[in-house]
């Protein structure tokens, strides 16, 4: 009794669009005509649209940049937080403000940074190097999405591996440095190894995420211009109005892609366990 | 704790590192809130300045709140997240307490189910959800955002953890006095488990304020849109965008959330951190 509503809140809304979604990528189907049986054209058809092509690619670049960007940048803070001081407190707060406000908020509030004539390109005037029509040129649009992107969560990702960072007993950096242990040597024979299971967890949960982004980028380019910031979220919620089809069968890629980065992940952190 | 021993030097570079992406993380605030004083010519207008340039001046609040139906966007917002939060409390609380004390015959592979849906985005499901909603024929309508979220795997899968680590002793001592089911999830589990509860209230309030793909694609009433959906109509063209009245609005769309997130922090902080796939 307890857990009915539970079911049928999850099942209406989770389980059953799931199954829905994968019956009409096999149809082609505008949401007002008749749905056709087309087997899997959709797929063949989106596998050889050179727009999907290009969000594809388009997903693949963001998520590596913001990958390694968000990466570097909350390992190397989090490595030099060494106690929960006051201070660090406070960066806290701060760094976690960027998350908790609505996305779209973040792709304005970045949107005004990036004018021709925003804050952004008179920082980079000061120090002599020229501006750039960030969002406008479609050369420079992925990047400054990229730079968006890494600042909404880095703040998250220093939380995670200091917390990581903690786990890892005193005794074993005083023992190593009673060896005669250098600031190197301890970092690379004690802390990495230490640090993988977090590390296993941030990067999946970072690819994850890189391959979901939408709403700064609806906000901030809508995919363009012409076409140079399309991610995958972004080419199926321009498809569902008008070929549920192609958008269903592009989710569906979606989810099979993060399916398989979690068996992925999955299976990594399994093996560390057998290991240890 | 790692209180690995470090030289001054390697303190001031530490306070430095920190302060200077701290200040990356802040800077963009400033800016928003700076420039809701200003007018449109000023916000993007050379040379710029730290500071408004004729004083603070309050019109854009004027006009956004006397032109636009932004306190019909707020009462939305702060209406949708606050039905969300109560059904989160309701169901998925009853979802949790039985997975984590009752026996039953799929309990197993529900469990198993919620899991798998903790790691599927919204975005894969948005396709068939809108199908699926608009078969109900709710498109157009508030009940389209708070049905699907009134359960969340998330909030199952806390809460969840919180009520088994409670011993069930104190379960079972209730049940002798008389209690029943129900009265042992209200005097015993629900009490003792109040800082998840809390956690999970501030994560759903979050994710509920900010949501904008899903209410984007079932709201097309004006009167209807939520806060961030609101915001997005004005920035529309990039080219066109009202910046002063934009930014206004998004002030007025990150301060709920951010004064929740200052008084409540440490909810904040541990939901996140459980959360974080969804994030």
């Amino acid at each position: 009794m307890l857990v009915l509503p539970a079911v049928v809140i999850l099942g209406t809304f989770f389980f059953y669009p799931m199954i829905y979604a994968l019956v009409l990528s096999f149809f082609s189907w505008n949401l007002l005509g008749a749905k056709t049986f087309v087997g899997f054209a959709n797929y063949a058809f989106l596998f050889s649209d050179p727009e999907f092509r290009r969000a594809l690619w388009n997903t693949v670049y963001f998520t590596v940049f913001n990958l390694a960007g968000t990466f570097v940048l909350s390992l190397g803070v989090a490595l030099l937080v060494t106690r929960e001081s006051w201070g660090y407190r406070i960066f806290r707060t701060v760094s976690l403000m960027p998350l908790v406000i609505p996305m779209v908020i973040t792709g304005i509030i970045w949107g005004l940074l990036l004018e021709p004539t925003g804050v952004i390109n008179v920082v980079l005037d000061l120090v002599g190097i020229e501006g750039k029509e960030w969002l406008y040129n479609s050369k420079w649009a992925m990047p400054a999405i990229i730079l968006v992107s890494i600042w909404h969560s880095f703040g998250l990702y220093i939380l995670l591996f200091v917390a990581g960072l903690q786990t890892i007993p005193d005794e074993l950096y005083e023992a190593a440095s009673i060896d005669g242990a250098g600031r190197w040597k301890s970092f690379r024979h004690i802390t990495l190894p230490m640090l993988k299971p977090t590390t296993f967890f941030v990067l999946t949960l970072l690819l994850i995420n890189s391959f979901k982004a939408f709403d700064t980028i609806w906000v901030m380019t809508q995919g363009g211009p012409g076409n140079s910031t399309t991610t995958l979220v972004v080419y199926m919620y321009q498809k569902i109005f008008t070929s549920v089809g192609d958008a269903t069968a592009a989710s569906i890629v979606l989810f099979l892609i993060i399916f398989v980065l979690v068996l992925f992940q999955y299976s990594l952190m399994g093996r560390e366990e057998k290991y240890s | 704790m790692t209180l690995r021993k470090r030289g001054v030097g390697m303190r001031i570079f530490s306070a430095a590192v920190l302060l200077l992406v701290g200040f990356f993380a802040f800077f963009p605030f400033y800016i928003m809130f700076k420039s809701s004083f200003e007018t449109s010519a000023e916000i993007l207008g050379h040379p710029f300045t730290l500071l408004p340039e004729d004083g603070f001046k309050w019109v854009n609040y004027v006009t956004i709140f006397s032109q636009y139906p932004i306190l019909r966007w707020l009462t939305n917002s702060f209406f949708v997240s606050f039905v969300v939060i109560l059904g989160n409390l309701v169901f998925s609380t009853c979802a949790a307490y039985a997975l984590a004390r009752l026996e039953f015959k799929g309990r197993n592979l529900i469990f198993v189910a919620v899991i798998s849906m903790l790691i599927l985005p919204i975005q894969v499901l948005v396709v068939p959800l809108y199908l699926v909603v608009s078969q109900f024929g709710w498109t157009n309508n508030l009940i389209a955002l708070i049905a699907p979220n009134l359960v969340s795997p998330f909030a199952i899968f806390l809460l969840r953890q919180a009520f088994i680590s409670i011993p069930k002793e104190l379960d079972q001592a209730a049940v002798i006095d008389g209690c029943s089911r129900l009265g042992v999830l209200v005097r015993i589990i629900v009490p003792n488990a109040l800082p998840s509860l809390a956690t999970v209230m501030v994560i759903k309030f979050m994710w509920t304020w900010g949501d904008f793909m899903w209410p984007s694609l079932v709201l097309t009433s004006s009167q209807l849109k939520t806060l961030p959906v609101g915001i997005a109509t004005f920035a529309v063209s990039p080219s066109l965008t009202m910046w002063d009245l934009v930014i206004t609005a998004s002030v007025i769309g990150a301060l709920p959330i951010l004064i929740l997130f200052f008084v409540l922090q440490q909810y904040f902080v541990r939901g996140l951190m459980q959360g974080a796939v969804k994030g």
